[in-house]
């Protein structure tokens, strides 16, 4: 897979918690220069979205294609921050965040940035109060999506689900806490530790010589520091 | 983690195994729980799907949002901690002015009978408090229900993984910035990567080029492209030659093996296969002549799952009664596939044994002096022919009690490395969640035995 480094994102400077609105000026000076610095980077981009370009396909055919950004690669974190959403708020679809861990018998509406254009232009100047109060229950900060911009971009479908930051690093974190808890009040932990130190060994299964919670920290938690690297994912659409 | 998720289900079954009355629906519930969380996450990494698969996968998820409350009062946070206490504490003071307020005089009893009335209905209150401040509602949880819809939509959940980006801060990033020569650093740092990976790619092109044999020339373009795959399926391989082992008395000395259990063994294999020039003598006595070398380890290449090209080389060890790297003696346990056992009906075919002898034996008095290549296992019997245990949520296998456990297989007939957990006397727990491919054999075994 040629994976190409385009540009290194700026780091902002940390909130200086010396009031509220220098806290919010900073945050918004932040969105600001994110936002401007994927416009500078997803500019030529704008051109072949909308008009395409003709491309050689493998069967020798010339085609116009146009180009979609069809998935951006990073965790939950880096998305809220891209995104413009909260932290407890789903970039894909509407869920409120007091539902978040239920089993929904449908799913939600997915988050669809015409649809929100709409309702947001059909609300009059005076009910601008109103609109802020819905999005903001949805999660969303309007104006801070560095996606909204570019043509032939589904904000939603950007994100993609990911087994190392959701599985792994995510719920396996939480599961060993609650079994932890649950072994502890049936007062099980020695002979789980027993147990996971005595497992035979298996090809690619390594460390276990130390009791189940210590097995997860160091490198992998390591891997859960990340930065916002630029690697898009780009579909043909001929 | 990852190893955790490979293993979890297994020891906790094993340390949940005994439940007495009051704990067993706790434990079941608990088991089910982690075990559905663990089936989900291993089905979200197959490669390819049907729509079975995904059906499967949300009613694991099903399975695990019916279960999840029994891990609810773990799922404490440091705020509900904190509120919890600071209701505990006006709680308390408020009692203690009720009873400052209370004017007739009562004796030592009573006051001890109200206090411990007042931590019983505090604690209440508190355990109330907590059951119902407590939530799943973090987003990782809410993720879980786009798996299936997202497989649909965009296909494998693996291809979109960011193990990539995050080995990109090395590769593309740190690299980079250590040869630069720190002085406007960030186009350096940019420039590096593509040219390192474009040579990277060009260093591949040129390879299968390079081999003259087998080579087409490209039309226009010059270039030569190899006429036929270069994947080849490695074979099975001994290693490991052991010392003092060129006859069956040797071998059988070095391994604490009794010979006539091996003789014994060696001509039910031989009576099983085929008569030919290529068949061992079927005398003990010239049996005993022939040469033998003793091995310590086997190759052995699985292919990976969904994938055909790819294989993974389990390495099974048999030392014996050595030690292994300053350890125990190391004694690995295999798959074996059985051809035509009628025990082993369940799990079509495959037992679990553990590797007690590897050698290869020269027929020298043949012409073609053929070799054959074979270990002695004692093999597993799988419990309640091989279904499932619906509490553990396993298979179980233990020693076999009638009839002969030993056996003489061809080093062919071994599958796999398998992993088994000791439960009780003579009795192990499979754990068949320890890679893609044996979970899905597992199962397919598991959800047939289920419709029948």
């Amino acid at each position: 897979m040629p994976i190409l480094l385009l540009a290194l994102l700026p780091v902002p400077p940390q909130c200086t918690g010396e009031s509220a609105r220098a806290n919010e000026a900073q945050r918004q000076t932040n969105a600001d220069v994110l936002r401007a610095v994927f416009d500078l980077v997803l500019a030529p981009l704008q051109q072949v979205a909308r008009e395409g370009t003709v491309m050689d396909c493998a069967d020798g055919k010339t085609s116009l294609c146009f180009r979609i950004l069809s998935a951006w690669i990073a965790d939950h974190a880096e998305h809220a921050t891209l995104q413009g959403i909260g932290s407890k708020s789903c970039p894909k679809c509407e869920v409120p965040c007091e539902k978040l861990g239920g089993n929904p018998r449908r799913m939600y509406d997915t988050h669809d940035k015409m649809l929100s254009r709409e309702k947001a232009l059909r609300h009059e100047p005076a009910e601008a109060a109103s609109i802020a109060e819905y999005f903001q229950q949805l999660g969303v900060k309007i104006g801070n999506n560095v996606f909204s911009g570019p043509d032939r971009v589904s904000p939603a479908d950007l994100h993609k689900l990911d087994l190392l930051h959701n599985i792994y690093l995510g719920l396996f974190k939480h599961m060993m806490e609650w079994v932890e808890g649950f072994l502890k009040k049936h007062k099980q932990q020695k002979a789980f530790d027993d147990a996971w130190k005595e497992i035979p060994p298996y090809p690619r299964f390594s460390d276990r010589k130390r009791p189940m919670a210590k097995s997860h920290n160091g490198k992998e938690r390591r891997c859960a520091i990340s930065a916002v690297v630029f690697q898009p994912y780009w579909h043909s659409h001929c | 983690m990852r190893n955790l998720g490979r293993c979890i289900s297994a020891i906790l079954a094993f340390t949940l195994l005994n439940p007495d009355s009051s704990q067993y629906p706790d434990f079941k519930s608990a088991l089910k729980c982690v075990t559905a969380l663990v089936d989900f996450t291993l089905m979200a990494q197959y490669r390819s799907h049907t729509p079975d698969t995904l059906s499967y996968m949300e009613s694991y998820l099903q399975t695990f949002h019916w279960t999840k409350d029994i891990f609810l009062e773990f799922r404490t946070s440091k705020a509900t901690w904190a509120q919890a206490n600071r209701q505990d504490r006006e709680l308390r003071e408020v009692m203690a002015d009720q009873r400052a307020k209370e004017v007739h005089h009562r004796t030592v009893a009573n006051c001890r009978q109200q206090a411990d009335q007042e931590r019983v209905e505090r604690s209440d209150r508190r355990a109330d408090f907590i059951r119902h401040e407590n939530h799943f509602n973090f987003i990782k949880m809410h993720y879980m229900t786009h798996f299936a819809s997202n497989v649909r939509r965009f296909r494998s959940i693996s291809m979109y993984s960011t193990v990539i980006g995050e080995l990109a801060h090395k590769d593309q990033i740190k690299d980079g910035s250590c040869r630069s020569n720190k002085n406007e650093a960030t186009l350096q740092i940019l420039s590096h990567y593509g040219r390192q990976h474009a040579l990277g790619i060009r260093l591949q092109t040129i390879e299968p080029l390079s081999q003259v044999e087998g080579v087409i020339v490209v039309e226009d373009s010059g270039m030569e492209m190899p006429t036929v795959p270069s994947h080849s399926t490695p074979h099975r391989v001994l290693k490991a030659c052991m010392k003092n082992t060129s006859m069956l008395t040797e071998l059988c000395t070095v391994l604490n093996i009794h010979y006539s259990n091996m003789i014994e063994e060696i001509l039910r294999f031989i009576r099983q296969t085929a008569a030919d020039d290529r068949r061992l003598p079927a005398d003990p006595a010239e049996l005993g002549l022939l040469p033998v070398e003793g091995f310590a380890q086997l190759e052995i290449p699985v292919p990976d799952f969904q994938e055909t090209d790819r294989f993974q080389i389990h390495r099974a060890r048999c030392t014996g009664t050595k030690p292994f790297r300053n350890g125990g003696s190391s004694n690995d346990w295999v798959w074996v596939q059985t051809g035509g056992e009628p025990n082993y009906e369940d799990l079509r075919g495959s037992v679990v044994a553990r590797l007690l002898a590897l050698f290869k034996i020269r027929n020298i008095l043949s012409e073609a002096a053929d070799v054959h290549r074979v270990a002695l296992v004692p093999i597993l019997d799988p419990i309640n022919g091989g279904r499932f245990h619906i509490p553990s949520g396993h298979i179980r296998v233990s020693n076999r009690i009638n009839g002969r456990d030993m056996r003489i297989v061809s080093i062919g007939a071994m599958i796999g490395q398998a992993q088994v957990i000791p439960s009780g006397e003579k009795q192990w727990i499979v754990n068949h969640r320890i890679d893609l491919r044996t979970f899905n054999e597992i199962n397919k075994i598991i959800l047939s035995n289920y419709i029948q």
